[in-house]
């Protein structure tokens, strides 16, 4: 059973150089396995630093930010992120190469993709695809990977309802005992995910401190 | 982060470095890499970085701002320092050894001087220095317009490209590890980057077009910042410092 937990963490970008912008300020948070966590926050607010924090991308200036009491940043293989960017994250040339490449246990993928409607896609290449399209591949292939903490960045901006309610739907196959954080400006269309898991909260972020509040 | 090549990242301050105008300093810098190209001698290197130690001092810019060198850097050093020992040549069979660190000391002078550059000037006054230096070459049809919107647009989008590059690059730890092919994974992390700085390019178009289309070097020129008497003197400063280090470094 999954339990991330973030001690005191303080990020700066640019730390020790005349550049230094200060982003976190002594965030402590902690999250259990099968939470489904909405982190809502403003332009600036600090939720996309918060996001890089929690994937291990990026290391804390101060404290820790650990997965069963080691760092995230040391343990990528239990971490799937989906990039509010999502071309950004598809390397490889097609759809099909991509989930393979990326699938804990490719027997996942079939499922995934009937949940996602990807199959007129599979053999699609990644630059042909709409924004939508890619996130949903991007969706697709952070579920198959199994992973113990699964972030989603923005992953319902600029998408249709249509496409809003089918990637609601598709986070219904994410393990139940994962946890799911997703950063977002818009609550209101997340709002859904906090009744997928075991228990749904919410945090709010403003400059770079963090408060919870109840869920509606 | 340390570790970062801030490059182009203003600092403020208010130094003489600072003050002088930015064409005197681009000026400099070109004048510098042209004369020291043909004559990169110990001497050319040694006042080569008096001028950046010099310039970051009287800038008064703080040590934190220079980058720690990348590992990658410090290898691939090492490695040529290696094949220059292999080569061996005089004296005393270090020859080549010599003349690599030769290299390293003007290369990283020239880097560094483009650095403190960056540090103090800001941003938006290079493309027009540079616009500004190349007015000359409209005589012989060098498209000077194209050349200048396309460098103020580089240095707009340069710090975009830059951020999605390392993006791509760090998410490549969340893939399996079971695909280790390095070359194929090179290649799909250098076709992304590709791809996503194109896209990068063609909205910055888009939205230069949807403005009335890119700036000429002229337009660019009558901004507040541009040429004046002083600004000529200040230029033909520079460059005849630069020439009489060469003759100096020559003769």
């Amino acid at each position: 059973m999954a339990l991330l937990e973030l001690r005191g963490v303080r990020v700066a970008h640019a730390a020790g150089t005349p550049w230094e912008q200060p982003a976190l300020d002594r965030i402590d948070l902690r999250i259990e396995a099968g939470n489904r966590v909405i982190i809502v926050g403003g332009n600036g607010s600090g939720k996309s630093t918060l996001m890089s924090v929690l994937s291990g991308l990026i290391v804390p200036t101060e404290g820790s930010c650990e997965l069963d009491h080691i760092p995230v940043s040391e343990q990528p293989d239990r971490v799937a992120l989906l990039l509010q960017n999502t071309r950004l994250q598809l390397t490889r040339p097609t759809v099909s190469e991509e989930l393979e490449d990326m699938a804990a246990d490719a027997s996942l993928i079939p499922g995934v993709v009937a949940k996602l409607g990807l199959g007129p896609l599979l053999n699609r290449r990644i630059d042909e695809l709409s924004g939508g399209q890619q996130r949903r591949v991007g969706l697709a292939t952070a579920i198959i990977r199994r992973a113990d903490l699964m972030l989603l960045d923005e992953p319902m901006a600029g998408l249709d309802a249509k496409s809003v309610a089918g990637l609601l739907s598709a986070l219904e196959v994410v393990r139940h005992d994962a946890i799911v954080v997703v950063v977002t400006h818009d609550f209101e269309t997340t709002e859904p995910l906090l009744h997928q898991g075991n228990v749904g909260r919410v945090i709010e972020i403003t400059d770079g401190a963090i408060t919870e509040r109840e869920p509606t | 982060m340390r570790n970062q090549l801030n490059l182009l990242r203003y600092v403020e301050g208010d130094s003489p470095i600072h003050r002088l105008n930015p064409r005197a300093k681009v000026g400099a810098l070109v004048a510098m890499m042209a004369v020291f190209s043909f004559d990169a001698s110990w001497l050319a290197v040694a006042l080569l970085w008096v001028v950046v130690l010099g310039g970051a001092k009287l800038a008064g810019l703080p040590r934190s701002v220079a980058p720690r060198p990348p590992r990658i850097l410090l290898i691939t050093m090492a490695i040529t320092v290696a094949l220059g020992w292999i080569a061996g040549g005089d004296p005393y069979g270090l020859g080549g050894v010599i003349l690599q660190l030769r290299l390293f000391g003007f290369t990283l002078g020239l880097l560094g001087m483009s650095m403190v550059l960056g540090w103090t000037t800001p941003t938006a006054d290079l493309p027009v220095a540079a616009a500004w230096l190349l007015t000359p070459l409209r005589a012989i049809r060098v498209p000077v317009d194209d050349i200048a919107a396309g460098l103020a647009i580089a240095v707009r989008a340069l710090p975009l490209v830059a951020e999605e590059f390392s993006t791509v690059i760090s998410m490549n730890r969340f893939r399996s590890k079971q695909h280790k092919d390095l070359v194929v994974r090179g290649m799909d992390i250098t076709a992304t980057a590709t791809v996503a700085s194109v896209r990068r390019a063609r909205e910055i178009g888009e939205a230069v077009q949807a403005r009335g289309g890119a700036p000429t070097a002229a337009q660019i020129a009558q901004t507040p910042s541009c040429p004046n008497r002083w600004g000529v003197a200040e230029v033909g400063l520079a460059v005849a410092t630069v020439g009489a280090i060469a003759a100096v470094t020559a003769f």
